[in-house]
């Protein structure tokens, strides 16, 4: 018997999308040309950040809601495939 | 020359890593077209990315960055860095355990499987099809024009010569150039052929983690080189900065904002793409999946960070450029400012890119083997060997079918890219048909029927609207026009785009895509209680 689906916290995933949607939309630097250390635009600087954030998020999501079942499956699936 | 002989060792490399993999492969399908489901979490990862990072994320995002600034990044990049993740994540990780436990290979298996339905397979299966051919004539044609570009004769002075051309019954003066487009096309077709026949799932993924590796190390190092070249970039920001004509390009003001968060919506498509969805279940564990999601974000930052700085550097040493000029400034910016050998190596990783055609070869020639040769009886009449063979010999016919388009459709480059365009749509669209497949156990298929019609039925009315108000579009940087003035600002014609309400048409694909899978679902039978409990197992019963 392969083991149950973890349920999906669906809140979570809707609340992410949401927040990460209004975050990579900027519209406070939207015309900013102000140049970080110089180089860097400010609304591309922001846009890098934002990429190291969704990094950072995603290493959560692997950490804390990670499928575990899918880990007993591999078994499972190896287990049904043997000779 | 020597840019196009670095091209040739590099075509040589991966054409023995396709034969190496032949040698390590055996006479099943499921090694064949899935690598036997045996790829470690290193060749996984790059794989993944290397096979999703097409030529547009270096030329075209350039190119764009040159005539529309920094916000590309924002545009393309940095939804890309955590949608593309999350869906593989959330998807992924399930198509791989379903494939993993009931041996599916395709995800049109999977449908077929969870829906009780073979005809919504085969469906899926065409319109997929469909959308993916124009992305293998585009590498062909993208193979032979880069390989082209990189054998530019020139003179002892560095000019280049040039040569007369008979163009439409007109004889204009054009570049002359060592290897002509047709040949680069199908030195280009025959290589990316001869590793996916030989090689499979394996070679492709092999071939595609050196490429990345390649791009990922010598970017960098194009990179660096030119910035010393310029003495740091400093400088060249605050030229374009004081500059009113460039100015613009370093914000997002020549992008508007519903045009922006539209492009949140299209890497949806990425999981539904075939070649994705089908690399997914070639991890040999799921562990692999860990890494991937973590790191995808900071391989598009390395990637596309610096294509989009160097496109907005490059609107300071070559101003003036008209859009199709505007596409190699990438091109422009290493030969001008690195050493011939290290143009020559970039111009290889750039070859590396446009070739990504090669794992959606594979995946539309494992799809039509699995999903309609062994579907419709061939596998059980003859053989696992067969299949194999009918999947090569697909892969051989799909190519030259595409090299004879890139042929003989040459100048019409721009019906393909646009093709590719709505595709990604498509693709998006066809989104909440995984999400209900996987994680809700009361979808139907005359949900997900309506879902794909859907989705068939606006990417032709989009392409109808937009090839019916050429006439009518605005040039660039110009307000829009609407398409049904009494309509208002509904329809509208922006210089690229048709868009409603000011957003692109992906957004609201999306959107009815997902609410017709719900609304018709519950209209509508749900499969047997024996599907649903190999699907959803221990889960409560809400039928």
């Amino acid at each position: 018997m392969p083991p149950p689906q973890t349920a999906l916290n669906w809140k979570l995933y809707g609340l992410l999308w949401v927040v990460m949607m209004v975050l990579r939309q900027d519209f406070w630097f939207w015309t900013d040309k102000t140049l970080v250390f110089g180089v860097l635009p400010v609304g591309l600087a922001w846009q890098v950040g934002y990429s190291i954030l969704a990094a950072l998020i995603l290493w959560g999501l692997v950490r804390w809601q990670w499928p575990r079942e899918l880990e007993q499956l591999e078994d499972l699936a190896e287990q049904e495939h043997r000779p | 020359m020597i840019p196009a002989l670095t091209v040739f060792a590099y075509l040589a490399i991966v054409l023995y890593i396709g034969i190496f993999a032949f040698r390590r492969s055996s006479a099943s399908g499921e090694d064949f077209f899935l690598a036997s489901r045996s790829l470690g979490t290193f060749v996984f990862l790059f794989s993944l990315f290397g096979t999703n990072m097409t030529a547009f994320a270096i030329l075209g995002s350039s190119g764009l960055a040159y005539r529309r600034g920094i916000g590309v990044y924002g545009l393309m990049a940095s939804c890309s860095g955590f949608v593309i993740p999350l869906s593989i994540f959330l998807i992924g990780t399930r198509l791989w355990g379903h494939g993993k436990r009931f041996g599916h290979m395709t995800q049109v298996q999977f449908f077929r499987d969870r829906w009780e339905c073979s005809f919504i397979g085969t469906l899926i299966f065409v319109l997929t099809a469909a959308m993916l051919v124009p992305y293998i004539i585009i590498g062909v044609m993208g193979g032979g024009a880069t390989l082209e570009a990189l054998s530019t004769i020139t003179g002892p002075d560095g000019s280049i010569t040039l040569v007369e051309t008979l163009r439409n019954g007109v004889t204009v003066m054009e570049p002359a150039h060592w290897i002509p487009y047709e040949v680069g096309g199908a030195i280009v077709a025959l290589v990316v052929m001869s590793y996916v026949f030989f090689g499979g799932m394996r070679g492709t993924a092999w071939v595609n983690t050196f490429q990345t590796l390649m791009f990922l190390s010598f970017g960098a190092l194009a990179f660096v080189l030119i910035g010393r070249s310029l003495g740091g970039f400093g400088d060249v920001m605050e030229r374009l900065a004081a500059n009113p004509k460039t100015a613009g390009l370093l914000s997002r003001e020549r992008i508007p904002p519903a045009e922006f968060l539209s492009y949140f919506f299209i890497p949806l498509s990425a999981i539904m793409f075939p070649h994705i969805s089908i690399m997914c279940l070639t991890a040999k564990r799921v562990v692999a999946f860990k890494r991937t999601v973590i790191f995808y974000p900071i391989c598009i930052l390395l990637i596309w960070l610096p294509s989009v700085y160097l496109g907005v550097v490059a609107a300071d040493r070559f101003p003036g450029l008209a859009p199709g000029e505007s596409d190699d400034v990438i091109l422009r910016m290493l030969t001008a400012h690195t050493d011939v050998w290290v143009a020559g190596i970039l111009g290889a990783a750039i070859m590396a890119c446009v070739m990504a055609s090669d794992s959606q070869i594979l995946a539309l020639g494992t799809m039509f083997t699995e999903d309609i040769f062994a579907h419709y009886g061939g596998k059980k009449r003859f053989g696992d060997r067969a299949q194999i063979w009918t999947g090569r010999l697909f892969v051989v016919g799909v190519t030259l079918f595409a090299y004879l388009v890139a042929i003989r459709l040459q100048d019409s480059v721009g019906i393909f890219e646009l093709a590719i365009r709505f595709a990604f749509s498509g693709f998006a669209a066809l989104a909440p048909i995984m999400v209900a497949a996987l994680f809700w156990r009361r979808s139907t298929k005359w949900g997900a029927l309506a879902a794909v019609v859907w989705v068939a039925l606006s990417m032709l009315a989009v392409w109808y609207l937009h090839s019916a108000t050429a006439g009518i579009a605005p040039g660039p940087g110009k307000p829009p026009v609407p398409i049904f003035p009494v309509l208002g600002g509904f329809l509208e014609r922006t210089a690229g785009n048709v868009t409603v309400w000011g957003l692109l048409p992906v957004m609201p694909m999306v959107i009815v895509s997902a609410l017709l899978v719900w609304f018709v679902s519950l209209l509508t039978r749900p499969p047997s209680t024996a599907t649903i409990e190999r699907y959803f197992p221990g889960a409560p019963n809400t039928r």
